[in-house]
């Protein structure tokens, strides 16, 4: 039984190492592989969501503010990408760092009406991911683990984005 | 104008082709973009997040420039504000720094959701940009009607090896008409 499973890591890190291997798209950059502490956060209606909740699935996490030009460009291809990827096993979590209900309900609608968001209130979250920059995105991998970092916006549906979420999802 | 603002501010490469006319420095690894703010625009951005009349009175002394760091190549770019001097006839510029306005802030209770978006509103301290990264955010110095002289170092690659000294001349608050 031991021995299955360190055989199933093992080609877990196998299929990992490949999706490492391969030249990131522009933009995108390796993280260390630390493992991601869990968190819970809660959206305008009070549904919470706790990151090892997803443990299984890739984590689409992104961090997001409504007075960030890039974000607002962003937002409808994320919808976009919400909707593709729905089944998957990824889960796409978008977080608004520290604005207040009314807001994020108002920017949303006028950009993405069906795009879910949950909340960081007060911007502690957000302090400790540490992002860049607003918009960023952190890659979780179904272990947990933080692998990838898109920096700003990304043209996610491009096929050079295209190609490497399906990686993702094909590596497990 | 509050778009324009957030767009400057948060991608500066948008904004770099567009206005050549503004301060800053370029060469063929990096450019820095400077963009000066007046103090209506200051309180308008703020406003519009919800900030407090007490905060808002905070940042009117101040002059808020938006600085754009771009990475024109493969390696990495990196800048450290410590490295930076900001001097205007008067002698050194004071920068007011992030533990400062923490403490400001502190003192007059501003929630803590209008402190996270102030300091994501301001220049990271210091990074190092990947490949065609740019960043861009405010500093903040003591409102001067004197030009102001920006003088530091950028490194670029991975080692930090390579230095580029630069200058940026006659920088001026800008002033509401």
């Amino acid at each position: 039984m031991t021995l299955r499973l360190n055989l199933f890591t093992l080609l877990l890190i196998l299929f990992s190492a490949n999706i490492g291997a391969k030249e990131l798209p522009r933009g995108l950059i390796h993280l260390d592989n630390s493992l991601a502490k869990n968190f819970i956060v809660s959206d305008y209606d009070g549904k919470q969501y706790e990151l090892k909740s997803s443990k299984g699935k890739w984590v689409f996490l992104h961090f997001w503010a409504s007075w960030c030009g890039p974000c607002r460009k962003e937002m409808p291809i994320l919808y976009k990408l919400q909707k593709q990827l729905a089944g998957k096993p990824i889960d796409i979590v978008l977080i608004n760092t520290a604005e207040d209900e009314d807001t994020i309900f108002s920017f949303l609608g006028t950009v993405a009406p069906d795009l879910h968001s949950y909340m960081d209130k007060d911007g502690a979250l957000t302090e400790i991911w540490a992002p860049r920059g607003l918009p960023t995105t952190f890659f979780i991998d179904p272990q947990g683990r933080k692998r990838f970092l898109a920096l700003g916006g990304r043209a996610w549906d491009e096929p050079l984005y295209q190609d490497f979420i399906s990686a993702l999802l094909k590596s497990k | 104008m509050l778009i324009q603002l957030t767009v400057i501010t948060l991608c500066p490469t948008a904004v770099f082709a567009k206005q050549n006319d503004r301060p800053g420095y370029e060469n063929s690894e990096f450019r820095i973009s400077l963009f000066p703010r007046t103090v209506n625009q200051t309180i308008a951005f703020y406003t519009g997040r919800g900030f407090p009349s007490v905060a808002l009175e905070e940042l009117k002394p101040m002059c808020f420039i938006t600085i754009g760091v771009s990475n024109k190549g493969k390696e990495r770019v990196w800048f450290d504000l410590n490295d930076w001097h900001f001097k205007s006839t008067h002698g050194e510029g004071t920068r007011r720094l992030r533990p400062e306005w923490t403490q400001r802030w502190n003192e007059i209770g501003l929630e803590k959701r209008f402190q996270s978006t102030f300091r994501w509103t301001l220049m990271p301290e210091k990074m190092g940009l990947y490949a065609y990264e740019g960043e861009g955010g405010n500093i903040t110095l003591l409102r001067t009607d004197k030009p102001i002289t920006i003088t530091g170092t950028i490194r670029v690659g991975n080692d930090k090896s390579r230095r580029f000294p630069f200058s940026i001349n006659n920088v001026l608050c800008a002033r509401d008409e």
